[in-house]
């Protein structure tokens, strides 16, 4: 994001996501299982809960096998 | 979705440490260190799959500073990830808290190419000429399972084309994007 996010959002909006348990985001509850599905599920309910109908995916090296669901997101009209 | 971009995606970590195992081996043979360069090619020449408990990352840090090399191209690696680092503002403790996703590593070593086949939406795979974890074989099996599928392959960078040509890199990913949005 800090490379590529005001260049990118020229043009398009960028939503960047630090995932459950790293940098900015909350603590992992204890107990919590950490899979990819669950990764999957908090990327859905991040744009359900946005409003976004659709989006562009993009997935960077690790997140790039993310079943091809991992941030950054870039809505589309 | 409507669209997907792969950017230098670890899609099966077998293949991908098969290749780089021996550059590795290679820079730790040059450095004298022969005992950790046997270590890495064991790993490559494993008959069974390599897996998560092979931990092929501790083999390769033997490399030291150098150890970075694997993922910039060209000279001033060190340099190069300490910028990429620094840019994005955060702190120590902040990286750190990164250790909590070490489950998800074996998943990265679960083969995943075979899902491209379903993939309904346009993709691009973009990676860089001097990337070890999209060597050439991976971007071949990728254009055989997704005939529609697009590659950019960034000339002289490694793992992270969006710091290394940056303007290039903006550039190729908003094209996609506004094509194929709707």
């Amino acid at each position: 994001m800090a490379a590529q996010g005001d260049r990118l959002a020229e043009d398009l909006r960028i939503i960047g996501v630090d995932q459950r348990g790293v940098l900015r985001s909350a603590d992992l509850p204890p107990g919590t299982a950490l899979d990819v599905d669950v990764l999957i599920d908090d990327f859905e309910a991040l744009r359900t809960s946005l409003g976004i109908h659709s989006w562009a995916v993009l997935g960077d090296s690790a997140g790039g096998a993310t079943r091809c669901s991992t941030p950054p997101a870039i809505p589309t009209p | 979705m409507t669209a997907v971009v792969f950017d230098c995606p670890c899609w099966d970590c077998d293949l991908t440490d098969r290749f780089r195992l021996p550059v590795a081996a290679k820079l730790l043979e040059a450095a004298g260190k022969r005992e950790a360069a046997l270590a890495c090619r064991r790993i490559a020449d494993k008959p069974d799959r390599i897996t998560v408990d092979d931990q092929p990352w501790v083999a390769m840090q033997a490399l030291d500073a150098q150890y970075l090399d694997l993922f910039f191209h060209g000279r001033g690696s060190t340099q190069a990830y300490e910028a990429l680092m620094s840019s994005a503002g955060f702190s120590d403790e902040q990286w750190a808290r990164g250790q909590v996703h070490a489950p998800l590593l074996a998943a990265m070593y679960e083969p995943q190419l075979h899902l491209m086949a379903r993939l309904a939406v346009p993709s691009l795979l973009v990676h860089g000429e001097d990337d070890l974890v999209v060597p050439p074989h991976i971007v071949d099996l990728y254009t055989s399972q997704v005939p529609t599928g697009a590659v950019h392959t960034f000339p002289e960078t490694g793992h992270f084309a969006y710091h290394e040509e940056p303007d290039s890199y903006a550039d190729i990913i908003r094209r996609f994007v506004i094509h194929h949005a709707h």
